[in-house]
């Protein structure tokens, strides 16, 4: 039995070693000296290569620089550390776009150097194939493909030559530019495409998911699931010039918020996006850390079933957006990092009616909700309701905790009930009330309205129906005059602020933490990071 | 028999053995927290409120354990939270010792095939450690401290079943029991008179320390979203709250309610080390 | 003893179907609608439509069970819902960093358990030995993710002893060429120290906790093994016949005492690989099948939440039974015991 204290001693001796191995291990500190790296933390892993399947954010921010498209969105000269987007869209693989005389058909023709990572050149086939595919079933781009105002893709996108395609739409709209900037629109290599694709998987979904056929500055340098991935520069890309851009860039899956933060603050990462608003007055106290806070239209709104008994009465509506502590929750769960909500297209929405971002529609007030609850006939005590709001989701939890309180005031008892994101998506058109927020890209306000409050579309998780506006809506669409778009469009927003389909709550401001050495954020429309943007001081 | 009954056996066995101090420390400490968990709450109020006063206080006489970021008073919460949490604590151990015991007891009593299934099950049961299996099973019922504190006590209740079989094979093999036979009792009979008293006793002790790690585990649950609803108060879902408060400084959000796990479930543990001594 | 084997190995397979079984008729209960998860918050009803038939979700609960059954047999679980891979393609790449941590806390757990229990066997109902003994209360009663938290804070940016954990190595290191999975192998394997060193010192944060965390029960077991060793006829005896107390303590008291030990690590191991990792993966970046769990969790991933549940328990009832046999090894009274 000697050999079990052997084996005991042998352990114990191995134990010590092992913590002296882990002494001599060096800081870390430029082992890739010279190369310039970023590291970025996302609070998701990257899911899916498939630019068609929007999954995570992390995903998101890699497909966006993995592929290159057709235009590309124009930035301001940097300030301030920030390159903000023109609201215009130029040439990127594309060498030239030109619109027809009616306007019916967009001629786009490629760069002479537009090539894939693996050298072979883009071809029109390509562009062909990769249009197709995004306004394809295979994923729910296709939703936003529709504002293309292309009817068929097969007709609608042609070859003409080896580096032409005409693109064919019913009529012109000023979001068919911006939209083909959307990374939802980037060039597939097509032989690689239709080798992989079987026929039960047309789209050759496995393959993408997976892999990637680089059109964009990076290329994908290696993979650890679950952890991070590492992204190197591509080198046969010509589309812009990315000498100073970072050489290595890892997008690292950093699941907790709070480790994320310590990790940007002892320089084990460089940025961190998706910041709590209490995770960035952190960085704000840093001295050696910079906040961005980006203003965006991303509308945080507490939701009314439209259907329910209750709700589907105005008065009640208005009276629970009377109770909302607005100020409350800006200052105490957004920390200031946000603005004013005024009805569903906010302040800095193209045609918002609110100029400033300031205006609220229904100012915190007791008094006028008891009276209107009154005027509904519903007693104080009487009305008990539900509020779901994804866990996941720390701002929106918060609130509810808030305006739980808060209708408490008006005698509502409100249940909290807190789901995981599957959940939630999936009961989302169910809930009586939730809370959720949306950012339309494009900061469109016809697209916002169409998605949010058209009746029977699929993301008007209120059900909300009403007539006038649907049809204001409809008219906005078919309108090629911005002018009359915009009359439109304010007609509509009026009748979504009087009927109060959702208390409107706040616009989220993007918060994004690096470190003071980074700089180069872009404050692009899609609200993602383009790497070859960021640049290190040495 | 099988190593994990050997394991479970030396869990119990191994116990430590406090002084009786300890023991009465923390008899002490959960009395006063039960009490207090009764009174406080009756008196004040259970702190649900928001803004009623401002948010992230530090600890100070009026707020002894400081206010969370929604202004609502922790020290408040966290005895209002020993009703849920001590709750249920006491509430899983008793099921699992009840259910288990009655089980552990009939499959030693009913031969082999009885015996063989129930083991067989068990075994399936205990390859999942207690979170992993409470929080498959909370994520299929759902979102409630009730189906989490089920969950729990479905985790806990082999290990006792095989605990409470192995004392009862030794008692059935006891001569009285033998005698009881002889004279013509029934099996059922025999199993509650005979078997079940007597191999209640380790059980017995076993439980003190599954309310321990019920507390710990529903703590656990909590903390990763699977628990209570807000806006209840309950500590590991506290913990989860406050835990983005200690980058700003703000240390007592979370600390407390820690404070609060620590503290009940060591004087779980601490009295079942003791009960394990005095009832051997 | 062979009959004994191939009797566990029975038990073991019967064990390892029930696991299957149970897992899979847990996981019909899940909430929400796989296909509609698949297809994401933006898909229409034709394309969830779609999904389901391609999961296999529209046929009858018992024909579902019929394939999942025949897949689990030819080790296919399925494809994850949330990434579109298999999932067994993806526990398995996950899994190298789950053991590799796991391995180091467990044995972080024994030599802390067994030093600790010796420690308090020796100076047994003195000083020493209470406040081993508070501590082991304490170390058990500590809720892990609480004192995670408040250790990442004091550790790494307070006093600055760790780096921020993020994942596998620190920054600015490369990982190894894979050979075995463990980074600190796979690069001693290829020569390279520096990498080695970092690699284990990014492990040896989260592993000293877990192990901190699942030593309590150690401690015990060798503590009152080791003092009923000491306290025993034979120990006597070699006291008496004039054996120093060092030798008596190795020879006597540890030989005996570590037995039970190989038996409870069965009971660590399961803590130190699933239940405490779920949350120590998910605070720590860690890329391991905790985490995993975690993400297919929150999307309601029922394929890689049920692959995972079955990998746990699969591999809990295989290391029993390599333990039980391990034991039998060491103490042959077990088998006589039971008369095999």
């Amino acid at each position: 039995m000697k050999h079990r204290t052997q084996a005991l001693i042998a352990m114990a001796s191995a134990s010590l070693l092992l913590v002296a191995a882990a002494g001599c291990g060096g800081d870390g500190a430029g082992k890739k000296a010279g190369a310039k790296e970023v590291i970025i933390a996302y609070a998701t892993d990257v899911d899916t290569l498939d630019p068609h399947q929007l999954r995570s954010e992390a995903a998101y921010g890699v497909v966006g620089n993995i592929y290159g498209t057709l235009m590309q969105e124009e930035y301001s000269a940097p300030a301030d550390g920030v390159l903000k987007y023109t609201g215009k869209s130029t040439l990127y693989l594309a060498q030239s776009a030109t619109w027809n005389k009616d306007r019916t058909t967009l001629t786009f023709k490629l760069r002479p150097d537009a090539v894939f990572a693996d050298g072979r050149p883009i071809t029109s086939e390509d562009v062909v194939y990769s249009l197709r595919r995004a306004l394809s079933d295979v994923g729910y781009a296709s939703a936003i493909g529709t504002w293309l105002n292309i009817s068929d893709p097969e007709k609608g996108i042609v070859a003409v030559d080896t580096s032409t395609v005409d693109v064919k739409v019913t009529h012109y709209s000023p979001l068919i530019e911006k939209f083909l900037a959307f990374q939802l629109f980037p060039m597939l290599d097509r032989s690689a495409a239709e080798k992989a694709a079987g026929s039960d998987d047309p789209w050759a979904a496995g393959f993408f998911g997976k892999d990637a056929t680089e059109s964009g500055p990076y290329v994908i340098d290696s993979q650890v699931k679950g952890q991070s991935l590492t992204l190197v520069k591509n080198k046969a890309f010509k589309a812009s010039d990315t000498a100073d851009a970072p050489d290595r860039v890892v997008v690292q899956n950093m699941p907790d918020p709070q480790q994320a933060f310590l990790a940007l603050q002892n320089g084990a990462v460089d940025i961190v996006t998706g910041l709590t608003p209490d995770l960035a007055q952190a960085v704000e106290r840093d001295p050696d850390l910079k906040l961005y806070e980006l203003a965006y239209s991303d509308v945080a709104f507490l939701g009314m079933n439209n259907k329910d008994p209750v709700l589907k009465d105005a008065r009640v509506r208005r009276a629970i957006s009377h109770l909302i502590p607005y100020q409350t929750l800006r200052d105490e769960v957004m920390k200031g990092y946000s603005g004013a909500a005024y009805g569903a297209v906010p302040y800095p929405m193209s045609d918002a009616l609110d100029p400033t971002g300031e205006k609220i529609a229904y100012p915190t007030d007791v008094n006028a909700a008891k009276k209107l609850l009154d005027e509904a006939g519903i007693k104080p005590g009487e009305l008990s309701l539900t509020l779901s709001v994804q866990a996941s989701d720390t701002v929106l939890r918060q609130s509810a905790i808030f305006i739980q309180s808060a209708l408490a005031q008006a005698g509502i008892a409100l249940k909290v009930n807190e789901m995981n994101d599957a959940d939630f998506s999936t009961n989302l058109g169910k809930l009586q009330m939730f809370l959720d927020s949306w950012y339309s890209w494009g900061q469109d306000s016809i697209y916002q309205l169409f998605f949010l409050l058209k009746s029977g579309v699929f993301t008007n998780y209120t059900g909300f129906s009403d007539k006038k506006l649907d049809k204001l809506i409809e008219q906005a669409m078919a309108t090629t005059d911005p002018g009359e778009r915009r009359a439109l469009s304010r007609q509509a927003q009026r009748i979504v602020v009087d009927q109060a389909p959702w208390a409107f709550l706040f616009t989220r401001n993007v918060l994004i933490g690096a470190k003071s050495t980074v700089s180069g954020i872009t404050h692009s429309d899609d609200a993602n990071l383009r790497y070859d943007r960021l640049r290190i001081a040495q | 028999m099988t190593p994990i009954d050997n394991a479970l056996r030396g869990n119990v066995a191994g116990r430590m053995r406090p002084g009786d101090s300890f023991a009465y420390a923390a008899f002490g400490v959960l009395a006063v927290l039960i009490a207090m968990g009764v009174v406080v709450p009756l008196l004040y109020g259970d702190g649900d409120v928001a803004m009623k006063t401002q948010g992230l206080l530090p600890p100070s006489w009026e707020h002894p354990f400081g206010t969370d970021r929604y202004g609502r008073d922790i020290f408040l919460r966290s005895m209002a939270a020993v009703r849920i949490d001590v709750t249920l604590g006491f509430a899983v151990a008793l099921s699992v010792l009840v259910f288990g015991s009655i089980v552990g007891a009939l499959s030693a009593t009913f031969g082999r095939t009885v015996d063989m299934v129930i083991m067989r099950i068990t075994d399936v049961f205990l390859a999942f450690p207690a979170v992993v299996l409470a929080l498959i099973i909370t994520a299929s019922l759902g979102k409630s401290a009730w189906f989490a504190a089920i969950a729990v006590a479905i985790a806990y209740t082999p290990p006792m079943v095989r605990l409470s079989r192995s004392k009862a094979l030794e008692i059935r093999s006891a001569d009285y029991v033998a005698a009881g036979r002889l004279s013509g009792a029934s099996t059922v009979g025999l199993a509650f008179r005979h078997v079940l008293p007597n191999a209640v006793k380790y059980p017995f002790v076993q439980s003190t320390l599954v309310a321990s790690w019920a507390i710990l585990d529903f703590a656990a649950l909590s903390f990763l979203g699977v628990g209570v609803q807000p806006p209840t108060p309950e500590w590991g879902s506290m913990i989860a709250e406050g835990v983005g408060d200690i980058l700003l400084g703000s240390w007592w959000p979370s600390f407390f309610p820690g404070s609060m796990i620590l503290l009940s479930a060591a004087s779980f543990q601490i009295i079942g080390d003791w009960l394990d001594r005095r009832l051997r | 003893m062979l009959r004994s084997g191939l009797a566990r190995s029975g038990i073991a397979v019967v064990g390892v179907v029930g696991v299957a079984v149970l897992i899979f008729f847990i996981t019909r209960l899940l909430p929400g609608d796989p296909a509609r998860v698949a297809a994401g918050q933006y898909a229409t009803d034709a394309q969830v439509e779609q999904l389901r038939r391609q999961y296999g979700l529209d046929q009858p609960v018992l024909v579902q069970f019929g394939r999942y059954m025949v897949d689990f047999f030819r080790l296919d679980l399925g494809t994850s819902i949330r990434t579109g891979q298999p999932v067994t393609d993806e526990l398995l790449t996950r899994l190298p960093a789950t053991v590799e941590l796991g391995l180091l806390a467990l044995l972080i757990a024994v030599v802390l358990g067994v030093g600790l229990g010796v420690l308090a066997a020796v100076h047994r109902h003195r000083v020493v030995d209470k406040i081993i003994q508070l501590l082991v209360v304490f170390a058990s009663a500590a809720a892990v993710f609480w004192i995670a938290l408040l250790a990442i804070y004091l550790f790494v940016n307070e006093w600055g002893v760790f780096t921020s954990p993020i994942g596998r190595l620190p920054r600015g290191y490369a990982p190894p060429d894979p050979v075995t999975g463990f980074y600190v192998v796979d690069a001693l394997l290829a020569g390279d120290l520096e990498t080695a060193g970092a690699a284990l010192r990014t492990l040896l944060f989260p592993a000293m906790l877990l192990g901190l965390h699942a030593s309590p029960s150690i401690v015990k077991i060798v503590r009152s093994s080791t003092i009923r060793a000491l306290e025993s006829d034979y120990a006597r005896t070699s006291r008496s016949f004039g054996y120093p107390p060092g030798s008596i303590l190795f020879h006597d008291g540890l030989r005996n005492a570590l037995l039970p030990v190989i038996t409870n690590i069965g009971l660590v191991a399961g803590f130190v690989l699933a239940g405490g990792n779920v949350l120590i993966e998910q605070l720590y970046a860690w890329p391991g099948i905790g985490q995993y769990a975690y993400d297919s969790l929150q999307e309601n991933d029922l394929f890689a939440l049920r692959g995972y549940v079955i990998l746990i328990g699969v591999t809990y009832i295989l290391l029993n039974i390599v333990l039980e046999l391990a034991y039998r090894r060491a103490d042959p009274r077990v088998a006589v015991a039971e008369g095999r």
